[in-house]
Protein backbone atom coordinates (compact mmCIF):
# COMPACT_ATOMS: atom_id res chain seq x y z
CA UNK A 1 0.00 0.00 0.00
CA UNK A 2 1.12 3.49 -0.76
CA UNK A 3 0.72 6.77 1.10
CA UNK A 4 -2.43 8.80 1.83
CA UNK A 5 -4.94 5.98 1.40
CA UNK A 6 -8.34 6.69 2.87
CA UNK A 7 -10.06 3.57 4.19
CA UNK A 8 -13.39 3.47 5.96
CA UNK A 9 -15.64 0.64 7.14
CA UNK A 10 -14.54 -2.66 8.56
CA UNK A 11 -15.23 -4.96 5.70
CA UNK A 12 -12.31 -4.58 3.34
CA UNK A 13 -10.73 -7.94 2.50
CA UNK A 14 -7.50 -7.79 0.54
CA UNK A 15 -5.74 -10.87 -0.82
CA UNK A 16 -1.95 -11.08 -1.14
CA UNK A 17 0.29 -9.40 -3.76
CA UNK A 18 -2.13 -6.49 -4.04
CA UNK A 19 -0.89 -2.94 -4.65
CA UNK A 20 -3.06 0.05 -3.80
CA UNK A 21 -1.77 3.38 -5.10
CA UNK A 22 -1.59 6.78 -3.40
CA UNK A 23 -4.74 8.82 -2.65
CA UNK A 24 -7.05 5.81 -3.11
CA UNK A 25 -10.36 5.91 -1.27
CA UNK A 26 -12.03 2.65 -0.28
CA UNK A 27 -15.37 2.99 1.52
CA UNK A 28 -15.80 -0.55 2.77
CA UNK A 29 -18.99 -0.40 4.82
CA UNK A 30 -20.81 -2.87 2.59
CA UNK A 31 -17.82 -5.13 1.92
CA UNK A 32 -14.99 -4.92 -0.58
CA UNK A 33 -13.16 -8.04 -1.70
CA UNK A 34 -9.93 -7.59 -3.67
CA UNK A 35 -8.37 -10.64 -5.32
CA UNK A 36 -4.69 -11.60 -5.45
CA UNK A 37 -2.33 -9.71 -7.73
CA UNK A 38 -4.66 -6.78 -8.33
CA UNK A 39 -3.11 -3.35 -8.90
CA UNK A 40 -4.97 -0.13 -8.11
CA UNK A 41 -3.52 3.04 -9.62
CA UNK A 42 -3.56 6.39 -7.80
CA UNK A 43 -6.80 8.14 -6.77
CA UNK A 44 -9.09 5.15 -7.32
CA UNK A 45 -12.44 5.36 -5.51
CA UNK A 46 -14.51 2.31 -4.49
CA UNK A 47 -17.94 2.66 -2.85
CA UNK A 48 -19.86 -0.25 -1.35
CA UNK A 49 -23.02 1.19 0.21
CA UNK A 50 -26.02 2.84 -1.37
CA UNK A 51 -28.19 5.08 0.82
CA UNK A 52 -31.92 4.42 0.47
CA UNK A 53 -32.91 7.55 -1.41
CA UNK A 54 -36.16 6.22 -2.83
CA UNK A 55 -39.00 6.73 -0.36
CA UNK A 56 -36.72 7.87 2.49
CA UNK A 57 -37.65 9.05 5.99
CA UNK A 58 -35.51 12.15 5.54
CA UNK A 59 -34.04 14.08 2.64
CA UNK A 60 -31.91 13.61 0.61
CA UNK A 61 -31.63 10.11 2.07
CA UNK A 62 -32.10 8.45 5.43
CA UNK A 63 -29.84 6.54 7.79
CA UNK A 64 -30.47 3.15 6.21
CA UNK A 65 -27.53 2.23 4.05
CA UNK A 66 -28.01 -0.75 1.81
CA UNK A 67 -24.80 -2.79 1.68
CA UNK A 68 -23.82 -3.54 -1.91
CA UNK A 69 -20.57 -5.51 -1.82
CA UNK A 70 -17.94 -4.92 -4.50
CA UNK A 71 -15.88 -7.89 -5.65
CA UNK A 72 -12.69 -7.36 -7.63
CA UNK A 73 -11.22 -10.53 -9.13
CA UNK A 74 -7.62 -11.66 -9.40
CA UNK A 75 -5.03 -9.83 -11.49
CA UNK A 76 -7.15 -6.77 -12.24
CA UNK A 77 -5.57 -3.44 -13.18
CA UNK A 78 -7.56 -0.36 -12.22
CA UNK A 79 -6.18 2.77 -13.90
CA UNK A 80 -5.63 6.29 -12.55
CA UNK A 81 -8.69 7.96 -11.05
CA UNK A 82 -11.21 5.22 -11.90
CA UNK A 83 -14.36 4.82 -9.79
CA UNK A 84 -16.17 1.58 -8.94
CA UNK A 85 -19.86 1.97 -8.09
CA UNK A 86 -21.57 -0.09 -5.34
CA UNK A 87 -22.52 -3.69 -6.02
CA UNK A 88 -20.38 -4.46 -9.05
CA UNK A 89 -18.25 -7.48 -9.80
CA UNK A 90 -15.01 -7.13 -11.76
CA UNK A 91 -13.87 -10.35 -13.42
CA UNK A 92 -10.38 -11.85 -13.41
CA UNK A 93 -7.71 -10.10 -15.47
CA UNK A 94 -9.88 -7.12 -16.40
CA UNK A 95 -8.36 -3.72 -17.18
CA UNK A 96 -10.19 -0.54 -16.19
CA UNK A 97 -8.99 2.53 -18.05
CA UNK A 98 -8.08 5.86 -16.47
CA UNK A 99 -10.99 7.99 -15.31
CA UNK A 100 -13.56 5.27 -16.02
CA UNK A 101 -16.76 5.13 -13.96
CA UNK A 102 -17.75 1.46 -13.69
CA UNK A 103 -21.50 1.12 -13.15
CA UNK A 104 -22.07 -2.46 -14.32
CA UNK A 105 -20.35 -5.81 -13.92
CA UNK A 106 -17.12 -6.19 -15.89
CA UNK A 107 -16.62 -9.60 -17.53
CA UNK A 108 -13.36 -11.47 -17.09
CA UNK A 109 -10.55 -10.17 -19.32
CA UNK A 110 -12.43 -7.10 -20.57
CA UNK A 111 -10.74 -3.75 -21.17
CA UNK A 112 -13.22 -1.03 -20.21
CA UNK A 113 -13.20 2.76 -20.23
CA UNK A 114 -15.39 5.88 -20.31
CA UNK A 115 -18.30 7.16 -18.25
CA UNK A 116 -20.32 4.96 -17.97
CA UNK A 117 -17.67 2.32 -18.67
CA UNK A 118 -18.05 0.34 -21.88
CA UNK A 119 -16.10 -2.70 -23.08
CA UNK A 120 -13.42 -1.57 -25.53
CA UNK A 121 -11.83 -4.93 -26.23
CA UNK A 122 -11.32 -8.38 -24.75
CA UNK A 123 -8.13 -10.11 -23.75
CA UNK A 124 -7.49 -13.75 -24.56
CA UNK A 125 -9.47 -15.70 -21.88
CA UNK A 126 -7.23 -18.78 -22.25
CA UNK A 127 -4.11 -16.77 -21.34
CA UNK A 128 -5.80 -15.22 -18.30
CA UNK A 129 -7.06 -18.57 -17.08
CA UNK A 130 -3.62 -20.16 -17.35
CA UNK A 131 -1.90 -17.19 -15.66
CA UNK A 132 -4.33 -17.27 -12.74
CA UNK A 133 -3.92 -21.04 -12.44
CA UNK A 134 -0.12 -20.74 -12.41
CA UNK A 135 -0.28 -17.83 -9.91
CA UNK A 136 1.76 -15.53 -12.13
CA UNK A 137 1.03 -12.05 -10.84
CA UNK A 138 3.15 -8.99 -11.39
CA UNK A 139 2.64 -7.89 -7.79
CA UNK A 140 3.94 -11.25 -6.52
CA UNK A 141 7.52 -10.08 -6.75
CA UNK A 142 7.62 -7.06 -4.47
CA UNK A 143 11.33 -6.47 -5.05
CA UNK A 144 10.82 -6.43 -8.79
CA UNK A 145 8.01 -3.91 -8.44
CA UNK A 146 10.13 -1.54 -6.38
CA UNK A 147 13.04 -1.90 -8.78
CA UNK A 148 10.76 -1.07 -11.66
CA UNK A 149 9.71 2.13 -9.89
CA UNK A 150 13.28 3.26 -9.38
CA UNK A 151 14.45 2.31 -12.84
CA UNK A 152 11.44 3.45 -14.86
CA UNK A 153 13.33 6.01 -16.89
CA UNK A 154 16.28 3.76 -17.53
CA UNK A 155 13.92 1.01 -18.60
CA UNK A 156 12.37 3.23 -21.23
CA UNK A 157 15.73 4.28 -22.59
CA UNK A 158 16.71 0.63 -22.89
CA UNK A 159 13.46 -0.02 -24.72
CA UNK A 160 14.17 2.78 -27.15
CA UNK A 161 17.62 1.40 -27.80
CA UNK A 162 16.14 -2.04 -28.38
CA UNK A 163 13.58 -0.64 -30.81
CA UNK A 164 16.23 1.36 -32.64
CA UNK A 165 18.27 -1.81 -33.09
CA UNK A 166 15.25 -3.65 -34.47
CA UNK A 167 14.55 -0.89 -36.95
CA UNK B 1 7.28 21.54 -4.97
CA UNK B 2 10.79 20.80 -3.83
CA UNK B 3 11.83 20.23 -7.36
CA UNK B 4 10.09 23.41 -8.44
CA UNK B 5 11.96 25.53 -5.89
CA UNK B 6 15.27 24.01 -6.88
CA UNK B 7 14.51 24.61 -10.53
CA UNK B 8 13.55 28.19 -9.79
CA UNK B 9 16.94 28.73 -8.23
CA UNK B 10 18.61 27.03 -11.18
CA UNK B 11 16.92 29.47 -13.58
CA UNK B 12 16.30 26.55 -15.89
CA UNK B 13 12.55 26.98 -15.63
CA UNK B 14 11.39 30.07 -17.47
CA UNK B 15 10.49 32.84 -14.96
CA UNK B 16 7.03 33.23 -16.50
CA UNK B 17 5.92 29.67 -15.67
CA UNK B 18 3.42 29.56 -12.80
CA UNK B 19 3.19 26.29 -10.85
CA UNK B 20 0.54 26.27 -8.10
CA UNK B 21 0.81 24.47 -4.79
CA UNK B 22 0.77 20.67 -4.65
CA UNK B 23 1.74 19.98 -8.26
CA UNK B 24 3.44 16.60 -8.46
CA UNK B 25 5.86 16.05 -11.30
CA UNK B 26 7.43 12.65 -11.87
CA UNK B 27 10.59 12.55 -14.01
CA UNK B 28 10.82 16.38 -14.35
CA UNK B 29 13.83 16.03 -16.65
CA UNK B 30 11.47 14.70 -19.32
CA UNK B 31 8.99 17.56 -18.98
CA UNK B 32 9.41 20.33 -21.54
CA UNK B 33 7.65 23.56 -20.63
CA UNK B 34 7.36 26.67 -22.79
CA UNK B 35 6.89 30.23 -21.56
CA UNK B 36 3.85 31.81 -19.85
CA UNK B 37 2.37 28.52 -18.64
CA UNK B 38 0.13 28.07 -15.62
CA UNK B 39 -0.45 24.70 -13.91
CA UNK B 40 -3.19 24.61 -11.25
CA UNK B 41 -3.29 23.11 -7.79
CA UNK B 42 -2.74 19.41 -7.12
CA UNK B 43 -1.89 18.58 -10.71
CA UNK B 44 -0.11 15.35 -11.52
CA UNK B 45 2.30 15.19 -14.44
CA UNK B 46 3.77 11.74 -15.00
CA UNK B 47 6.50 12.60 -17.51
CA UNK B 48 8.06 9.16 -17.71
CA UNK B 49 7.44 8.97 -21.45
CA UNK B 50 7.88 12.71 -22.09
CA UNK B 51 5.44 15.63 -21.86
CA UNK B 52 5.67 18.82 -23.91
CA UNK B 53 3.54 21.84 -23.06
CA UNK B 54 3.51 24.77 -25.48
CA UNK B 55 3.64 28.50 -24.72
CA UNK B 56 0.69 30.36 -23.11
CA UNK B 57 -1.14 27.17 -22.09
CA UNK B 58 -3.24 27.09 -18.92
CA UNK B 59 -3.92 23.88 -16.99
CA UNK B 60 -6.61 24.01 -14.28
CA UNK B 61 -6.60 22.36 -10.89
CA UNK B 62 -6.20 18.60 -10.48
CA UNK B 63 -5.26 18.00 -14.10
CA UNK B 64 -3.64 14.62 -14.68
CA UNK B 65 -1.30 13.96 -17.59
CA UNK B 66 0.11 10.45 -17.99
CA UNK B 67 2.73 9.58 -20.61
CA UNK B 68 3.42 5.88 -20.32
CA UNK B 69 1.38 2.73 -20.52
CA UNK B 70 1.86 -0.78 -19.19
CA UNK B 71 1.94 -3.81 -21.42
CA UNK B 72 -1.27 -5.52 -20.27
CA UNK B 73 -1.59 -7.83 -23.28
CA UNK B 74 1.37 -9.83 -22.04
CA UNK B 75 1.36 -13.61 -21.63
CA UNK B 76 3.80 -13.56 -18.68
CA UNK B 77 1.95 -12.05 -15.70
CA UNK B 78 -1.26 -10.40 -14.52
CA UNK B 79 -2.37 -7.60 -14.73
CA UNK B 80 0.70 -6.39 -16.60
CA UNK B 81 4.46 -7.02 -16.76
CA UNK B 82 7.65 -5.01 -16.24
CA UNK B 83 7.63 -3.41 -19.65
CA UNK B 84 6.74 0.27 -19.75
CA UNK B 85 5.70 1.73 -23.05
CA UNK B 86 6.64 5.40 -23.24
CA UNK B 87 3.98 7.32 -25.16
CA UNK B 88 4.77 11.03 -25.23
CA UNK B 89 2.05 13.63 -24.74
CA UNK B 90 2.17 16.96 -26.57
CA UNK B 91 0.01 19.92 -25.55
CA UNK B 92 0.10 22.72 -28.11
CA UNK B 93 0.21 26.48 -27.58
CA UNK B 94 -2.68 28.49 -26.10
CA UNK B 95 -4.33 25.30 -24.82
CA UNK B 96 -6.78 25.47 -21.94
CA UNK B 97 -7.29 22.25 -19.97
CA UNK B 98 -10.22 22.50 -17.54
CA UNK B 99 -10.32 21.44 -13.93
CA UNK B 100 -10.02 17.73 -13.17
CA UNK B 101 -9.35 16.65 -16.75
CA UNK B 102 -7.14 13.73 -17.62
CA UNK B 103 -4.89 13.39 -20.65
CA UNK B 104 -4.19 9.79 -21.66
CA UNK B 105 -0.77 8.62 -22.87
CA UNK B 106 0.15 9.22 -26.50
CA UNK B 107 -2.30 12.01 -27.23
CA UNK B 108 -1.68 15.37 -28.88
CA UNK B 109 -3.78 18.42 -28.10
CA UNK B 110 -3.72 20.98 -30.90
CA UNK B 111 -3.05 24.74 -30.62
CA UNK B 112 -5.74 26.85 -28.94
CA UNK B 113 -7.88 23.81 -28.10
CA UNK B 114 -10.16 23.80 -25.06
CA UNK B 115 -10.61 20.69 -22.90
CA UNK B 116 -13.68 21.22 -20.71
CA UNK B 117 -13.93 20.26 -17.06
CA UNK B 118 -13.55 16.61 -16.08
CA UNK B 119 -12.88 15.33 -19.59
CA UNK B 120 -10.79 12.27 -20.29
CA UNK B 121 -8.84 12.85 -23.51
CA UNK B 122 -8.15 9.50 -25.14
CA UNK B 123 -7.58 10.59 -28.75
CA UNK B 124 -5.83 13.47 -30.47
CA UNK B 125 -7.63 16.81 -30.22
CA UNK B 126 -7.51 18.92 -33.41
CA UNK B 127 -6.39 22.56 -33.17
CA UNK B 128 -9.01 25.08 -31.97
CA UNK B 129 -11.48 22.30 -31.06
CA UNK B 130 -13.55 22.31 -27.88
CA UNK B 131 -13.88 18.84 -26.35
CA UNK B 132 -15.64 17.43 -23.33
CA UNK B 133 -16.81 14.17 -21.74
CA UNK B 134 -15.38 10.78 -20.99
CA UNK B 135 -14.13 9.76 -23.53
CA UNK B 136 -13.70 13.31 -24.84
CA UNK B 137 -15.60 14.24 -28.02
CA UNK B 138 -15.53 17.42 -30.05
CA UNK B 139 -18.50 19.65 -29.14
CA UNK B 140 -17.47 22.89 -30.79
CA UNK B 141 -14.81 24.89 -32.50
CA UNK B 142 -13.23 28.28 -31.98
CA UNK B 143 -13.57 30.96 -34.63
CA UNK B 144 -10.55 30.18 -36.76
CA UNK B 145 -9.68 33.62 -38.15
CA UNK B 146 -10.03 35.43 -34.86
CA UNK B 147 -8.08 32.81 -32.96
CA UNK B 148 -5.32 32.85 -35.52
CA UNK B 149 -5.12 36.64 -35.36
CA UNK B 150 -4.89 36.51 -31.56
CA UNK B 151 -2.18 33.87 -31.73
CA UNK B 152 -0.15 35.94 -34.19
CA UNK B 153 -0.32 38.97 -31.91
CA UNK B 154 0.53 36.80 -28.86
CA UNK B 155 -2.50 38.07 -27.02
CA UNK B 156 -2.70 35.44 -24.31
CA UNK B 157 -4.28 35.68 -20.87
CA UNK B 158 -1.00 35.01 -19.15
CA UNK B 159 0.75 37.85 -20.97
CA UNK B 160 -2.04 40.44 -20.86
CA UNK B 161 -2.67 39.97 -17.14
CA UNK B 162 1.03 39.66 -16.34
CA UNK B 163 0.58 36.41 -14.38
CA UNK B 164 3.89 35.71 -12.69
CA UNK B 165 4.86 33.20 -10.00
CA UNK B 166 5.09 35.89 -7.31
CA UNK B 167 1.33 36.58 -7.56
CA UNK B 168 0.27 33.01 -6.71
Amino acid sequence: MDLHIHLSGREIYVDDAVYIGPYCRLYGKGGIWIGAGTIFGPEVTVLSVMPAYEDPASLPFDAEFEPMPVRVGKGVWVGYGAMLCPGIHVGEGAVIGMGAVVTEDVPSGAVVGGNPARVLRMRDPEVIRSLVREDKFFGRDRARMLRRRRMGLQGIEQDERKKAKVE
Amino acid sequence: MGWFRRRRRDKRLHPTVVLAEGVRIVFPERLLLGNHISIGRDGYLQARGGITIGDHSILGSRVVVLSHNHNYLTPTSLPYDEEEIGRPVVLGRYVWVGMGSMICPGTTVGDAAVVLMGSVVTKDVPPMAIVRGNPATVVGRRDEERTRALMEKERSFMVLHKCLPEDV
